[in-house]
């Protein structure tokens, strides 16, 4: 008896893979934990955006426009991640059933990153709608401290929708490698630690101007520009600009979210797909390196205070 | 009686816990360690993690077969409930460290949060497990844990009652919240781990 295997042809792959993306497009678009996360970030758009108790004259408005990322980068960044994991994980508890199907690891892989789109398209409908909330009602300049208006973009606008979707790449990463029972929670802890030390620590508790402190606040998917001496019950009187380059660090951000593809495509790839995507990493890893360099390099080179009269100066070690 | 008793021990889900609480042993470390103003959420994070480790305790994997056994539900999970002492060891020793690193903080006040938490991870094991998921912990620990997190962060009433016990004037209602919640979880937990085949709560109306 003679056995032959025909390979798929292209045009074929193509539309099994937008098929599937398609269905794993409403798995994610429909699962609870997204739609809470989804909820409660347009909740928290419109209560910092409209500035809370700020706008009802209560307190003086604080600089937490620049923080607007956090919120698609926690409710559907982590969270994302939480729903890709649990929808890979889903995909390969059926591994059995899907080896008879005639389609191979690496499209369901990639039908599951071209899935993540979903929370991209949530992070980016979060982003017009603090647009119009802040552009009804603007905020003060001095609180974007010594950010210009590309970079003010960057923060505002673009890094929020990479880690919305940074996230549930990462997410689809963990759940092809990492299979044992807690990877899930271990990897957000990891995740929600690597992030908040970064984002403040290398600053606060090293030289911040000093060549690794600048590296090491930028070495994170997810990083803070600024602080305020101000909570949502006391006015800010001064905000403090961080050192790095925000349009950098997003292409650096960008690169992460390659590099997730890749290794999640690594795993169970074979033939000449094996080799496109290891090159693919070794080139996005090339990139990422110089992406991290230029934005350590770049921006400030120490953390600068503005305060509401428009003056900066540099932060006084002590 | 000690064969049967390692029996039982083994089927218990040391890995999942041993790892949520190892998590949150190393974050009480960093929040010890660090000198910086993410301490203080470092500490929130490990609590979150305890609350993730309490939930992987009613994880068993063979549920749909052994409720078939003669021994109860309610029996089974009693014997594991005592594997939250792990998660709830590493939280009172963790808070210790870090009330010892920094006097200066009422830490001592968190442990009825901490409580709450490993009360919250139970309990929504327990929710799971009545809906059918013989390991809910995955899910559980991972919901709890950010869940949690994102309550004691946005403080959604703390106008009326701060979720954290730091402010003095508050802090009998924050305990009393605290303790609501508490009794909440209990209760909702001895419901929850109702045997299947058990006669129901309420009277089944009849349609006539």
């Amino acid at each position: 008896m003679t056995t032959m295997a025909l390979p798929l042809t292209a045009a074929r792959s193509r539309s099994s893979l937008s098929v599937l993306a398609w269905i794993e497009a409403k798995r994610f678009a429909r699962h609870p934990m997204f739609l809470v996360g989804l909820g409660l970030a347009v909740w928290a758009t419109v209560v910092i955006g409209s500035g809370g108790p700020a706008s009802r004259g209560e307190v003086a408005r604080g600089p937490e426009n620049l923080d607007f990322q956090v919120i698609p980068g926690f409710l559907v960044g982590v969270f994302g991640f939480v729903v890709a994991a649990r929808l890979t994980r889903s995909t390969s508890r059926s591994q059995e059933v899907m080896r008879g199907a005639p389609l191979s690891d690496t499209v369901r892989t990639a039908a599951l990153c071209l899935a993540c789109l979903v929370p991209m398209s949530a992070g980016l409908a979060l982003v017009l709608l603090h647009a119009a909330i802040v552009t009804s009602d603007p905020p003060e300049e001095w609180i974007y401290g010594t950010y210009g208006s590309l970079e003010q973009v960057v923060i505002v606008g673009v890094l929020p929708v990479i880690f919305s979707v940074g996230g549930p790449l990462l997410g689809v990463a963990v759940g092809r490698w990492l299979r044992f029972p807690g990877a899930i929670l271990l990897c957000v802890g990891i995740l929600l630690f690597w992030c908040a030390w970064a984002a403040y620590s290398p600053i606060e508790s090293m030289d911040a101007s000093s060549p690794l402190s600048r590296v090491l606040h930028l070495l994170t998917p997810y990083t803070a520009w600024g602080q305020a001496d101000g909570d949502g019950d006391v006015p800010s009187t001064e905000f403090t600009s961080f050192t790095g380059s925000p349009v950098w660090f997003a292409l650096w951000a960008l690169a992460l979210c390659g590099l997730a593809v890749c290794a999640a495509l690594w795993r169970g790839a074979e033939g000449r797909g094996r080799v496109i995507v290891g090159r693919s990493f070794v080139g996005l890893s090339v990139a990422a390196l110089v992406f991290l360099g230029l934005a350590a390099m770049g921006g400030n080179d120490e953390p600068m205070v503005t305060t509401p009269d428009g003056v900066t100066r540099v932060v006084q070690s002590e | 009686m000690p064969r049967a008793a390692g029996r039982v021990l083994r089927t218990f889900p040391w890995p999942e816990v041993g790892i949520a609480s190892g998590l949150a042993a190393a974050l009480f470390a960093a929040a010890t360690a660090l000198t910086s103003s993410i301490g203080f959420w470092l500490v929130l994070l490990a609590l979150a993690g305890c609350g993730g480790a309490a939930a992987y305790v009613l994880d068993e994997a063979s549920g749909p077969v052994v409720d078939a056994s003669p021994t109860s539900r309610r029996r089974r999970f009693g014997w594991r409930l005592g594997l939250v002492v792990v998660p709830a060891a590493v939280g009172v020793v963790g808070l210790a460290m870090v009330g010892t690193a920094d006097p200066a903080v009422p830490w001592r006040r968190l442990l009825l949060v901490l409580a709450g938490y490993l009360a919250i991870g139970v309990m929504t094991a327990a929710v799971l497990r009545s809906r059918g998921r013989a390991a809910p912990g995955d899910l559980a620990a991972v919901v709890v844990a950010l869940g949690t997190s994102l309550v004691v962060l946005v403080d959604p009433l703390h106008q009326w009652v701060p979720v954290l016990p730091y402010d003095v004037a508050g802090w009998s209602r924050t305990a009393a919240l605290w303790i609501l919640t508490i009794v909440a979880c209990v209760g909702a937990v001895i419901v929850g781990l109702r045997d299947p085949a058990a006669a129901p709560l309420l009277p089944r109306r009849t349609r006539h």
